[in-house]
């Protein structure tokens, strides 16, 4: 049970503490935050920041990061409206905007591993190109007219139960993210990598292939959640997820993983996920508006390092706030 | 174990002088107070007090006492050794030393008057330099900043450039360092970093040079090139203390020797009393006995082959065989292409000629995989780089190059036979630790390297290359790993071992090939192993070029010519101008490619609404520029400006009559406020910039909204005076435009000329460096948060007076358009580099596409799209000619070898 007094025992348990108060706080708000209908509408709302949140965390882990994350779900759903303009099905148009977003992607990573620059900087510019092709393609037009059986993913709950099949689709992935990051060898290849790069590269781990890998997979499940998206609004434009990126990140290093790279866990950063979308829902039931929750979500994340960062400090006289806290890699 | 030392009669050496000792021992030796032998006139010491002085100085962290009342004196013009083992206490006495640490009992004096050392600035004023064997420098910084850094020459308040280049000219000649101290020094080697921390010493008068093991990473005519600097620094009389590995420059360069073990000063004797054996057994107490124990062993058929291998720039025409069961040494001097061609046996480089043949077979090693899958494991030459992953435990370290032969298909680790291999290797390498699952980074360096060496042993290579096994390790280490390596070849396995140290290819290999500089230049049978014979031909070249000292006069002439070009000049200082000269000239382009489409660009009314476009978003970026330059990223300023905007507008909206300066003076106060909470959670929580602002740009941006609750300001309810700031003019130009070159001007002067605008880029350019060199990284970082703060609050109130209305959402993207301004005029987004004149320039390009794509006729929905376009190919542009520039000073370094082919 290393790992237990390891890894979890300092940051997720920290994050789960905040949970718990956030469910304490929100049953008090409002009788109606623990009723299975508002949880389940508190999930759904969250559903597509948490599917990006996924490849963001191996992608920051690495060291990396990915801003453009928002205007690829924009450009997938895009696409995707526009193939359903043409008549196409709705898989059709599924399969364009999955193959649009893997493009997307695959053209980050491509700049970023290949060309060795900067991803922070490649991914602003393509932040703004991604974006700027789709509204060059749907200009202001919105597309809706998507079958009943598609809104479900966004909406629907499985039948008889308050879950929601975009919960399912997130558990499902979560849980092969996880695994592959804390159980495979290439999730301790993304630890290395975050950590030494050359080492990693002496080691026979080919580094920039990667970086690419993970690129395209940001891009595959930016395209997931633009389904989601779609599904959630019932309609696809070019302005669909604008700022998706900021709640991803927030979320990511919220979980505790270290924004520099090297170490997290995806269970921090699915309790962070949780924490962010119980607090807008209980927000919500407040009657605080999405404005005021925002202003709660970023004092969330800003009071949680501080507060862990001052423990931190109490317990270990030396050590320095954000290093001390990273948890250990690799220590799966 | 003292007793062990003078009881043993096995080695007769004559019993060195002992003027203190922990116990007096050998016996025939009287031990003396170090004080009156001070006095002492056969050896001709002054009888003034020492220039620094250490008297039972005790250090412990936690229950371990590192340092046990250990007394150490360093005398004007006297070079004072200090030997010990690792962990016996060397560097935490130089850290003492440094004022990093303070002891926790002793004192410490200073010509005879006791005083204390608080911090690495402090020892600085107190005359005390430290050269680390790695010296901490600013990379992007010129050598003459570099030496000056924190106190540059300055006449009328501003920094004296000239007389600084001037005075650092001085400094390195006196050295004889041919060093143009305009060069970046992220383009010197690392003697030459040396160099420079030496001038730095000199010119802050240090009276006390401490080196700390300065020779371990240079090659042998650069440390010929050391001594003659030490020896001419004795003459002027500093006090130097010298750490060293390698005992014969413990003996040699030092005119006495205090040996340390586990925290305790064993002995202090004049070095002409101790021999380089005796010193051995004083640093590790027991009898050394064979340092390298070579195992005769069978050896077999050739496993490697290799024929005339080149690549790597200068490795030419390389070729050798290595047999099971034989160690092959490869001895030369660093830069001889060793590691080089270890790289390409390993697949990290690609050669541009030869044959590799493993087993018969002819290869190409594309990549470290493929040439594991051959059977080739490389141990790199640089353990902390190349070697670990150094917050890894020791198992994951152990077993990452072999971790996908431990997965299933799916590719799941079995995690039960990872950790039985890990410990199996570990124990067969005897690593001491509390378990695999210990952080590397927390065991000893000798325990660091046997987990390395585990890690490449666990593949079972049957060809095992060794770059350095030994380097930086205690004897103790040393010996053991040695020992392994016999093993190793005991079993068959074909090994080729690089190393500098000539005592370890002679004890280990069978065979010895000496390169220089990148060639073959002779080799050896275990026969007819001759020390001198192979030290000679590795230091032949040195000798060729110390007799033809022009050639470096040629070398810096050579780096001269290159500057006079423009396109090579772009690495050297120059870069920075250059730069924005091409911003200058793009900016040209885009406006001529504009005017031909479109002739009313060109119409002053035009021309205006594209300057005043570009005001705001330049000053925008002149702050985000500053907070760049200091490695940090300040993503709330569009909220910021929102924020102080709507303040300020509603404020004037409650007071029409108002003062139209009190409107400014608020924008700005809501301004500064916000930066200062920004700089609050980044210099004092040390939250990441990036978090902390994306955590405060949701707080500010969210906090205006809810202020506004959806109202909307319009300038028609506000004075007419507000307005009139956006439209007032002067000399036919906006006021704006004015104030933001002002401003823009006004930053970059500050940059260039004050101190604080220097220390701002040494921060980005090198964290840890700044902070040696007493740069107040808080106080900085503080600064350039609240400036960025203070500068969007300015830029809020002028935004509403542009655009006539305000309202919480205004300004959503500002700051991707601010740090795309920042990134596109030239500031390395890793901090450091860049001047606050390219972010102007970048964000004038911005607002004349956005005007051209308008004028244009082109849909608006364009502009995103092009904006992308233009950040990415900027960005591209600069990493080729940062690639290009790194390529031209590689290539102006190697002339060296082809002109020593000429001469």
């Amino acid at each position: 049970m290393d790992w237990l007094r390891g890894s979890l025992a300092r940051w997720e348990v920290f994050l789960l503490f905040v949970l718990v108060a956030t469910f304490a706080c929100g049953a008090q708000v409002s009788q109606y935050f623990l009723r299975s209908s508002n949880i389940s509408i508190a999930l759904a709302g969250m559903t597509p920041a948490a599917i990006v949140a996924l490849p963001m965390t191996l992608i920051i882990v690495t060291g990396e990061i990915d801003i453009s994350v928002g205007s690829i779900v924009g450009l997938c759903a895009t696409s995707m409206a526009v193939c359903l303009e043409h008549g196409l099905p709705v898989g059709g148009a599924i399969f364009s905007g999955i193959l649009v977003g893997m493009l997307a992607g695959f053209i980050n990573g491509i700049i970023v591993a290949y060309g060795a620059l900067p991803s922070l900087v490649v991914t602003i510019g393509t932040l703004a190109l991604y974006r700027g092709v789709a509204q060059i393609i749907l200009q202001e037009r919105g597309v809706s007219g998507f079958p009943e059986w598609y809104q479900n993913i966004g909406f629907g709950t499985i039948d008889g139960t308050p879950i929601p099949w975009s919960s399912i689709i997130f558990v499902l992935f979560f849980t092969g993210f996880a695994v592959f990051l804390h159980r495979t060898h290439w999730g301790r290849a993304l630890y290395a990598i975050g950590n030494n790069r050359e080492a990693t590269r002496f080691s026979g781990i080919n580094v920039k292939r990667t970086i690419l890998c993970l690129f395209v997979a940001s891009g595959a499940m930016s395209s997931l959640a633009a389904i989601v998206l779609t599904a959630y609004l019932a309609s696809a434009r070019s302005d669909t997820a604008i700022g998706l990126e900021l709640p991803v990140i927030t979320a990511v290093v919220l979980g505790g993983v270290n924004i520099f790279g090297g170490s997290g866990t995806m269970a921090g950063v699915l309790i962070a996920l949780l924490v962010l979308a119980f607090v807008q829902n209980a927000l919500g039931l407040a009657g605080v508006t999405p404005e005021g929750q925002q202003i709660v979500t970023g004092a969330v994340l800003i009071v949680t390092l501080i507060v862990f960062g001052a423990s931190e400090i109490i317990r270990k006289p030396r050590a320095t706030l954000w290093r001390a806290r990273a948890p250990g890699p690799a220590r799966d | 174990m003292a007793a062990k030392i003078g009881g043993s009669g096995a080695v007769r050496q004559p019993e060195p002088r002992v003027y203190s000792d922990v116990k007096p021992e050998p016996p025939g030796a009287q031990g003396r107070d170090l004080g009156t032998e001070h006095t002492d006139t056969k050896l001709g010491w002054s009888s003034l007090p020492p220039a620094i002085e250490l008297r039972g100085i005790t250090k412990r962290f936690g229950s371990v006492e590192v340092l046990s009342d250990v007394d150490l004196s360093l005398r004007a013009g006297r070079v004072h050794s200090l030997a010990g083992e690792n962990g016996a206490g060397k560097s935490t006495l130089v850290k003492i030393l440094g004022g990093i640490h303070q002891p926790d009992s002793g004192r410490i004096l200073r010509d005879g008057i006791d005083i204390a050392i608080l911090g690495a600035a402090d020892a600085r004023r107190q005359g005390i330099a430290i050269i680390h064997q790695h010296p901490a420098v600013f990379p992007d910084l010129s050598v003459a900043e570099n030496v000056f850094v924190g106190r540059q020459p300055q006449r009328m308040g501003r920094i004296d450039w000239a007389a600084m280049t001037d005075r650092a000219q001085e400094l390195l000649s006196s050295l004889q360092m041919e060093i143009d101290p305009r060069l970046p020094v992220k383009m010197l080697s690392i003697a030459e970093r040396q160099a420079i921390e030496i001038a730095k010493a000199l010119s802050i008068d240090a009276r006390v040079l401490v080196m700390d093991e300065p020779t371990s990473a240079i090659s042998s005519r650069e440390v010929d090139r050391l001594f003659e600097i030490v020896e001419r620094l004795k003459k002027q009389g500093v006090a130097m203390l010298f750490i060293s590995h390698f005992i014969h420059e413990v003996l040699g360069w030092g005119d006495e020797v205090t040996i340390l073990r586990s925290g305790k000063r064993i002995i202090a004797a004049p070095t002409a009393d101790l021999t380089p054996e005796q010193t051995v057994r004083y640093m590790i107490g027991t009898e050394p006995g064979a340092f390298f124990p070579k195992e005769d062993t069978q050896i077999g058929q050739s496993v490697l082959s290799v024929r005339g291998l080149s690549g790597a720039g200068f490795v030419e025409d390389v070729s050798f065989d290595v047999r099971a069961g034989e160690i092959l040494g490869f001895f030369g001097l660093v830069g001889a292409g060793r590691s080089e061609i270890a790289q390409m046996l390993f697949g990290i480089t690609r050669p541009e000629q030869g044959e590799i043949g493993v087993n018969g077979h002819l290869v190409r090693p594309r990549s470290p995989k493929h040439a594991m899958q051959l059977g080739i494991s490389l141990l790199p030459e640089d353990r902390h780089q190349q070697g670990l992953v150094l917050p890894f435990p020791i198992r994951a370290n152990e077993t990452l190059p072999i971790l996908r032969q431990l997965a299933d298909k799916l590719g799941l680790v079995d995690r039960v036979r990872e950790a039985h291999i890990a410990r199996e290797f570990a124990a067969r390498m005897r690593v001491v630790a509390t378990g695999v699952e210990q952080p590397t980074n927390t065991v000893s360096g000798g325990n660091q390297q046997k987990v390395l060496l585990a890690k490449w042993l666990i593949p079972s290579p049957r060809i095992l290359i060794l770059d350095q096994p030994t380097r930086g390790i205690d004897v103790g280490a040393k010996a053991e790993i040695h020992h392994i390596i016999s093993g190793l070849a005991g079993q068959g396995m074909a090994i080729v071992l690089i190393s500098d140290d000539a005592r370890e290819v002679i004890g280990m290999a069978d065979r010895i090939i000496v390169f220089r500089g990148g060639r073959f230049a002779a080799e050896f049978v275990r026969s007819s192993f001759d020390r001198e014979a192979i030290l000679l031909a590795a230091a032949h070249l040195a000798r060729e070029h110390d007799t033809s000292e022009p050639m470096r006069g040629q070398l810096s002439r050579s780096r001269k010519t290159l500057r006079a070009f423009p396109s090579i000049s772009l690495f050297m200082g120059g870069l920075l101008r250059v730069r924005e000269f091409g911003l200058i000239l793009a900016l040209l382009i885009i406006c001529a490619a504009v005017t031909m489409r479109e002739r009313r660009f060109l119409q002053p009314a035009n021309l205006e609404q594209v300057a005043l476009s570009a005001t705001l978003v330049c000053m925008v970026a002149l702050g985000e520029a500053l907070v760049i330059i200091a490695k940090q990223i300040d993503l709330s300023v569009g909220a910021m400006v929102a924020m102080s905007a709507f303040v300020s507008a509603a404020w004037l909206e409650r007071h029409p009559d108002g003062w139209i300066l009190s409107v400014l003076l608020i924008g700005c106060a809501v301004g500064s406020a916000l930066g200062v909470v920004n700089a609050v959670l980044v210099a004092l929580f040390r939250i990441p910039a990036i978090v902390a602002t994306l955590g405060t740009l949701a707080i500010y941006r969210g906090g205006v909204i809810v202020l506004a609750g959806g109202r909307q300001i319009s300038a028609t309810v506000l004075p007419e005076s507000y307005g009139e700031i956006a439209r007032a003019h002067l000399a036919g130009v906006p006021l704006l435009v004015w104030l933001a070159i002002l401003l823009t001007v006004g930053f970059g002067l500050a940059a260039r000329f004050t101190r604080t605008g220097r220390n701002l880029y040494a921060l980005g350019s090198n964290q840890e460096s700044a902070r040696f060199a007493g740069i107040d990284e808080r106080r900085h970082l503080a600064l350039v948060f609240i400036l960025s703060g203070l500068l969007c609050g300015f830029v809020g109130v002028l935004w509403g007076a542009r655009f006539g209305t305000v309202d919480a959402v205004i300004a959503p993207d500002l700051h991707l358009q601010a740090i795309s301004a920042v990134v596109v005029g030239g500031v390395s987004i890793f901090g450091g580099s860049g001047t606050v004149y390219g972010a102007a320039l970048g964000a004038v390009i911005f607002a004349v596409l956005q005007n051209g794509v308008q004028l244009l006729g082109i849909n608006q929905f364009w502009l995103e799209a092009v904006i992308g376009c233009a950040i990415l190919i900027t960005v591209i542009f600069y990493s080729h000619l940062a690639r290009r520039a790194e390529q031209v000073e590689r290539g102006s370094r190697r002339i060296q070898p082809v002109l020593r082919n000429l001469l």
